[in-house]
């Protein structure tokens, strides 16, 4: 445990990519293949079922040191993370221990003899466990513990640096090491030594393999500056930029899997689609997008979230929130790997394959046909009122690569709606914002009232952060626990996705993607937007956009834009 | 019993105005607890100070200034009252102000720790009736261990230096830097290169017969700055002034450095927890010393502290809502 404390530090302590590169692979050079492979299991961002859950943790460690509830909560608000806050009231408090004390228990014993374990346990027994190892390790070990019991664990590097971190290892190339750690796997000493088999050893999808993986995603660049820049429109392929869940689907024979782009396996989440693929012969791995209701007329985002995480949704739900498919991009076919021919050849080929079962559950994401950049621009604007958020610009000389590779893959999304709102009250954020207020709530004038329309987190520089945190301590009207609302002063341009209808929502509407763009010094509180404003550009929205004059054949009607997924868009916000 | 300090727009003031402490209003005489920004502030008619604040007093506010200065623990009539000053171990010539009136006896305590610090006297509990108490980290998170901040200081300047980076410590140039310098010299005896703003007080300092390691300003220096340790005040972080160096590894010393989310808020590679102000068992073991049957709650985590003296200490306390700094350290 403490020396995955220490590595733990070590990579959160620098920035630099190759430095933590050097750091983990220096880490699994120096330690045995059973504490390697947990650590890799933990910094490719998998976990293990949680062992105990933050308000356990919590509570075993209020009735330790005594406080009473509400200081366990400032306490919380002051450090932003359950299993950090533990650790500093434990150790202020002189309930942790020292390192040496405590042996050499390596972390794959830690795993398999401790950990695990736990899962067996009812939570008196659990709970003395754990308080034990706390008055034995260190801080910063209990810190990581209690991540590791909640789940929580999350190592600032990305996929990619993992992968190269093991393929400097093992002299291997990078790819071949992604591609061994696509989908699930269990940390073993044995597992973390066959990634180190030469590389033409191991095969994958082979007909042993009884899971079926994708391929590591290729990811699109936000687009910075104009489309001009790109040179030649013909070289580039233009398509909607869909709002749904982006996935593969991976079929192999009868058998099929659906991935995330996060790599985890949704296929569950949605039966309607596996019978709809089940119709299409052969094996093959289909790059594409989940979208809410017929991918003609993609509908409103209430419906993909409600079938997200669900892992066996009732066919009340399903009929309910229909689904349905468009692809993007063929990655192979009947074991022949097409990843490695330009995008132009592929989309070919993926027409061909497809066209026959074009239907009401699966679609081809449509071809735009701009002849200049300035139609694209006249496409961007239009794609709100398609249901899109925006274009996707691709090279047609594309291949498929892994991860965001600069200058094939460009997202070009649409401005947000924007409003002038007021800010009215503000708590303390989590993670690395921690003990300043950063979560704010803006509200626009209901007549003499201010109505809360929007929880903003995002937009704000560092600096700007700092001002506010401080403005907002010396303007607070009332403390509701860590929260505080503020005299009704400052206005923010707040820009949006989308509205739409809520009944949750005081306001009657709720905003997708809220942030902040800018405050308006310029305006002063009772000058901002009020509800009025919100609902004619609902209205606005909602009107009935005309049929593309740009777009190819198949016509995409669509209603207004939908909710930002929630896969993947979670901070490290540690809901206590 | 009517209160002896009480609480204007301007900061804490005496009976009948007599005096004022650590004012940001025009004050006829202003006390003053140490010389951070947010505690000295310029335009009062006359300062009193401890001997040691006083150089540190005139550098920042003018040497024109009316400066009355007392030895610690030096007995002062100021209108009806008894005044002292007492050891605070903040900074050099840091004061807690003990004031005596009639019967009972008031103490402010400035910004103070509990800590060893090689520069300053260390902090004296003064027994009173009513304290008035910082609590810049009056939640039960922050705890200074005894962990030989300095030698973990010293093992990144080494890191560093084996990487060919310059090792750029920011930390206030007022206190923290010399409290650095000064511990440094257990483990070396290296020249360390300062920021004009830190070598400037590090002059005051020295001049006052503090030890510290040998330091040179950066523009003074001719060789070259890779793997030398400089100290910089954070005000430098990301400043053109940065741009002197060809590449950095950057560190701050503060207590916020003990918490994970604010250590990477602030973007340093490096957080070293080495804190100038009382930690929470400092604060508890200050108001138990004190003897204070009252106590006065400002700065930082003001409510949270005084609820805890409340309700779980059964003490009469209560918030000062002082609009001081943001808890700089």
């Amino acid at each position: 445990m403490e020396v995955f404390a220490e590595l733990f530090e070590r990579i959160d302590q620098t920035t630099s990519t190759n430095e933590k590169i050097r750091i983990i692979a220096d880490f699994f050079r120096r330690h045995d293949a059973d504490t390697n492979a947990w650590v890799l299991f933990f910094l490719s961002g998998q976990k293990i079922k949680r062992l105990a859950g933050a308000a356990k943790l919590r509570q075993w460690a209020q009735e330790l040191v005594g406080y009473p509830d509400w200081m366990m909560e400032e306490c919380y608000a002051a450090v932003g993370d359950t299993a950090e806050m533990v650790s500093l009231t434990l150790a202020a408090a002189g309930y942790t221990g020292r390192s040496e004390s405590f042996g050499t228990l390596s972390l794959g014993d830690w795993m398999t003899q401790r950990l695990l374990p736990l899962a067996g346990m009812n939570d008196d027994t659990r709970g003395r466990h754990i308080v034990t190892w706390w008055k034995q390790l260190e801080p910063k070990a209990v810190f990581i513990l209690n991540k590791l019991l909640t789940g929580s664990l999350r190592v600032g590097v990305s996929e990619t640096l993992v992968y190269r971190s093991i393929a400097e290892v093992f002299e291997l190339p990078p790819s071949v090491i992604a591609s061994r750690l696509v989908g699930s796997w269990s940390p073993s000493g044995e597992f973390f030594t066959r990634l180190g088999l030469p590389a033409d050893s191991t095969t994958r999808n082979d007909e042993s393999s009884d899971v079926l993986l994708p391929l590591p995603f290729c990811l699109a660049a936000p687009l910075d500056g104009e489309p001009e820049d790109l040179g030649e429109i013909g070289a580039w392929q233009c398509e909607w930029k869909w709002d749904g869940i982006r996935c593969q689907v991976v079929k192999l024979g009868s058998q099929i899997e659906i991935w995330s782009r996060g790599e985890e396996r949704i296929t569950g989440t949605f039966p309607d689609l596996v019978c709809a693929f089940h119709n299409i012969p052969g094996s093959w791995i289909v790059d594409g997008e989940i979208v809410a209701g017929d991918w003609r007329s993609p509908s409103s985002f209430h419906i993909l979230q409600k079938r997200l995480n669900r892992k066996q949704p009732s066919a009340g739900l399903l009929s309910a929130n229909p689904v349905s498919f468009l692809a993007y991009d063929i990655l192979q076919s009947h074991s022949e790997p097409w990843k490695h021919r330009d995008l132009a050849e592929r989309r070919m080929y993926l027409e061909q394959l497809l066209t026959p079962y074009v239907g009401k559950d699966v679609g081809i994401s449509p071809l735009l046909t701009p002849v200049s950049w300035t139609d694209v621009h006249k496409l961007r604007s239009m794609a709100r009122t398609h249901g899109a958020e925006g274009v996707m610009i691709k090279s047609k000389r594309s291949l498929y690569e892994t991860g965001r590779k600069r200058g094939i893959w460009y997202k070009w999304k649409i401005d947000p709606l924007t409003l002038d709102a007021v800010l009215t009250a503000a708590q303390p954020g989590t993670g690395r914002r921690a003990s300043l207020y950063t979560d704010y709530t803006f509200s626009l004038w209901n007549g003499e009232a201010l109505i809360p329309i929007a929880k903003a987190y995002s937009g704000l520089t560092d600096a700007e952060i700092r001002e506010l945190d401080r403005w907002i301590r010396n303007h607070t009207s009332e403390r509701f626990g860590p929260a505080r609302s503020v005299q009704a002063q400052r206005v923010f341009e707040i820009g949006f996705e989308g509205i739409s209808r809520s009944e949750r929502h005081k306001s009657g509407y709720a905003v997708r993607f809220p942030r902040i763009l800018r405050e308006r010094t310029d305006k002063l509180a009772q000058q901002a937007n009020n509800l009025e404003d919100l609902a004619q550009l609902f209205e606005s929205l909602d009107a009935r956009p005309t049929r593309g004059r740009f777009e190819e054949t198949r016509s995409v009607k669509s209603l207004p834009p939908r909710e930002q997924m929630s896969l993947n868009l979670v901070d490290e916000a540690d809901p206590a | 019993m009517k209160d002896v300090i009480r609480l204007q727009s301007g900061g804490l003031v005496g009976p009948d105005d007599s005096f004022h402490i650590d004012s940001w209003a025009k004050a006829d005489v202003n006390l003053i607890t140490h010389g951070h920004a947010d505690h000295a502030r310029s335009g009062s008619g006359e300062y009193w100070c401890t001997e040691e604040c006083a150089p540190i007093l005139r550098h920042r506010l003018g040497s024109d200034i009316h400066l009355r200065t007392l030895a610690y623990g030096q007995r002062e009539r100021l209108g009806n009252c008894w005044i002292s000053f007492h050891p605070a171990g903040h900074i050099l010539g840091s004061a807690q102000v003990r004031i005596e009136h009639e019967t009972q006896v008031w103490v402010v305590t400035g910004d103070y720790k509990r800590n060893p610090d090689p520069t300053c006297q260390p902090f004296e509990p003064v027994p009173c009736d009513t304290l008035i108490t910082e609590s810049t980290f009056g939640l039960p998170i922050y705890h200074w261990t005894p962990a030989n901040v300095v030698g973990q200081i010293m093992d990144w300047w080494q890191w560093c230096r084996g990487e060919g980076v310059t090792a750029m410590l920011f930390c206030y140039a007022l206190g923290k830097a010399q409290r650095i310098l000064s511990e440094l010299r257990h483990v070396t005896n290296e020249e360390v290169l300062l920021h004009g703003a830190v070598a400037s007080l590090t002059d005051i300092y020295r001049k006052q017969g503090v030890p510290m390691v040998p330091t040179r300003l950066v523009s003074e220096t001719t060789g070259s700055a890779e793997g030398r340790l400089v100290l910089a005040p954070p005000s430098a972080h990301r400043s053109p002034w940065m741009k002197r160096f060809r590449s950095v590894s950057t560190a701050f010393a503060s207590g916020w450095m003990a918490v994970r989310g604010i250590r990477r808020h602030r973007g340093y590679h490096r957080g070293f927890v080495l804190s100038d102000h009382a930690d929470w068992p400092g604060l508890l073991q200050t108001v138990e010393e004190s003897g204070a049957s009252r106590v006065l709650v400002t700065h930082g985590n003001s409510h949270t502290l005084a609820r805890f003296l409340r309700e779980v200490k059964g003490l009469r306390a209560e918030s000062l809502a002082i609009e001081f700094g943001e808890g700089e350290d």
